[in-house]
């Protein structure tokens, strides 16, 4: 460096300061600069670079049934939670349709993996798909599945989930074959051409199918301790816990309810993922009730967010229990969660701060089962680079 | 942090709260020790060398326009509203600079100002601003338009 001329062109490393903080709908178009542009945008260290420096906690990815014309198709589109959040029907515009058997396992740093099925008499079978929304890249098909459907009795169903393994850079997605005795569980990685077998343990109640990723782990509902003879009427408090599997030891535990749960809820709760931490929603009484276990795998983290009666949330209980409301987005600035509720058809704004409904509104026509997944635009690949 | 020229240089007294830089066009300019302190490679001299304080920390990369809009800069605490004045030209001097001085907050900042500024740009705008020489064939570059007409839609006008 001894010119006292600034350098015509860039140096590479200042290149990179600047692009990757450019976002991926820009730089897919930047491909086409110049050779090197184009070979950067897929660079593993670029792209990994690039999701650090992306906001987290901005996006969702919000998918929906669409039924046209008598046909139900899925619906996926990434959004902005600042325009959901103020706009809820409107803010659904770009959306990617697929075939109605198709469904989301999860969703991990803008990889998106979708499954799919076949289902015959006396055999089904399962395989997935990598997508990233983003870069509009779609993976070839996985190996396929195969199960016999007489295998799986209730209340022992297989499960799925989908996550990334930081240490060794893979996304997975994991098989809990899980029959009356034993359950089995199985990976497969991106880029392998097979499903491996990772160990056996206890078979277990299903009550949650798809797995809920947070740091490394899938995670489960569980009974462990429960018996083959499986009604949720009888189950007490201390069977329920979360089966848990990291990814990176291929190990797995059991993670605790809150302390706060002291009852066992009228229906089984539901288990996402809510800014990155595990969330459990439940009824309990007349009230909507929302737990967030802040920081992974310590049971004394798990935090109230919210607990609503439903006449507050102005959902009105006719028969029974309303179906329990899916939480859409959080935004811990403005105090407010976008829950969609089925018994009403709509989007409901409840501040939480003052306890009251900001606004609700009515879904599009047409438009039903919202549910969402943590999102970031990413350029990660569908496939091995 | 290599010296450069093998100079002896110095600092000027941090009592005195400023320091004497000396620019790639042969400019003394006092500057205030707490802009000089974000400038790694100057800091790292002045806090090892407790040396002679009247000759200039030579900064043979940078020019005084380039070090005037840095310390106007840091002073505005990296005004938006300032940067915006700044010509094509500058951001990249300023980002050269950045990166030869080792402020990381400036980098950053600078960084993010051309990104933003190369949102919605055509691929014509990109080569021009970067000086960049396209190296695909005709028939490579219509290749991937085509598998990516969606990212050239709803551009600004260049």
């Amino acid at each position: 460096m001894s010119s006292s001329q600034y350098p015509s062109v860039l140096p590479q490393e200042l290149l990179v300061e600047i692009l990757s903080r450019v976002p991926v709908k820009d730089l897919m178009r930047f491909r086409c600069i110049s050779t090197w542009w184009n070979h950067l945008v897929f660079d593993p260290s670029f792209v990994k670079l690039h999701l650090q420096r992306s906001s987290r906690d901005t996006h969702i990815l919000l998918t929906f049934r669409d039924y046209e014309n008598d046909e139900s198709r899925y619906c996926a589109a990434p959004c902005s939670t600042q325009n959901l959040i103020h706009n809820p029907s409107s803010t659904i515009d770009v959306c990617h349709r697929f075939n109605h058997d198709c469904t989301i396992l999860g969703v991990c740093n803008g990889l998106v993996c979708l499954q799919d099925s076949y289902r015959g008499d006396e055999f089904e079978e399962y395989w997935v798909r990598f997508w990233n929304p983003s870069t509009r890249v779609m993976s070839d098909d996985s190996p396929h599945i195969r199960i016999r459907s007489s295998h799986y009795k209730y209340p022992y169903l297989f499960m799925f989930g989908f996550g990334y393994d930081d240490w060794s850079g893979t996304y997975q997605v994991v098989f809990l074959d899980n029959k009356s005795q034993k359950m089995e569980v199985r990976v497969y990685s991106l880029g392998e051409t097979c499903w491996r077998n990772i160990l056996t343990c206890d078979a277990f109640p299903t009550l949650s199918v798809h797995g809920a990723y947070v740091c490394g782990s899938v995670n489960w509902l569980a009974l462990p301790r429960s018996s083959s003879r499986y009604r949720w009427e009888t189950v007490t408090i201390n069977e329920l816990e979360i089966f848990s599997y990291d990814l990176n030891n291929e190990r797995c535990s059991y993670l605790s309810m809150p302390d706060g749960l002291s009852e066992v809820p009228p229906d089984v709760p539901v288990l996402e993922v809510l800014k990155g931490c595990l969330c459990l929603s439940h009824h309990q009484g007349t009230h909507f009730v929302v737990w967030l276990m802040r920081e992974f795998g310590a049971a004394k983290s798990w935090t109230l967010l919210l607990n609503v009666n439903y006449e507050d949330l102005r959902i009105r209980v006719l028969h029974g229990l309303p179906t329990l409301p899916v939480i859409l987005c959080w935004s811990e600035n403005d105090n407010v969660v976008l829950l969609a509720s089925y018994d009403s058809a709509e989007f409901i704004l409840y501040n939480m701060r003052d306890n009251r409904i900001e606004h609700h509104e009515l879904f599009n026509d047409d438009k039903f089962y919202f549910f969402s997944y943590d999102y970031v635009e990413s350029l990660v690949l569908p496939r091995l680079n | 942090m290599q010296k450069t020229e093998g100079e002896e240089s110095k600092a000027e007294n941090e009592e005195v709260k400023q320091v004497t830089l000396m620019t790639s066009d042969g400019v003394k300019m006092k500057v205030e020790i707490s802009i000089v302190y974000e400038m790694e490679i100057v800091r790292s001299f002045i806090e090892v060398n407790d040396a002679d304080h009247s000759v200039p920390f030579p900064l043979p990369n940078v020019s005084s326009h380039t070090l005037d809009l840095i310390i106007e800069l840091v002073k505005n605490e990296y005004d938006d509203e300032f940067m915006k004045t700044f010509s094509h030209d500058e951001l990249k001097e300023v980002l050269v600079a950045a990166n030869y001085l080792n402020m990381k907050t400036l980098l950053d900042f600078i960084a993010t100002a051309i990104a933003n500024l190369l949102e919605k740009k055509s691929v014509e705008f990109i080569r021009n601003f970067f000086n960049i020489v396209n190296d695909f064939t005709p028939e490579e570059e219509a290749e991937i338009r085509k598998t990516n007409e969606w990212v050239f839609q709803d551009l600004d006008e260049d």
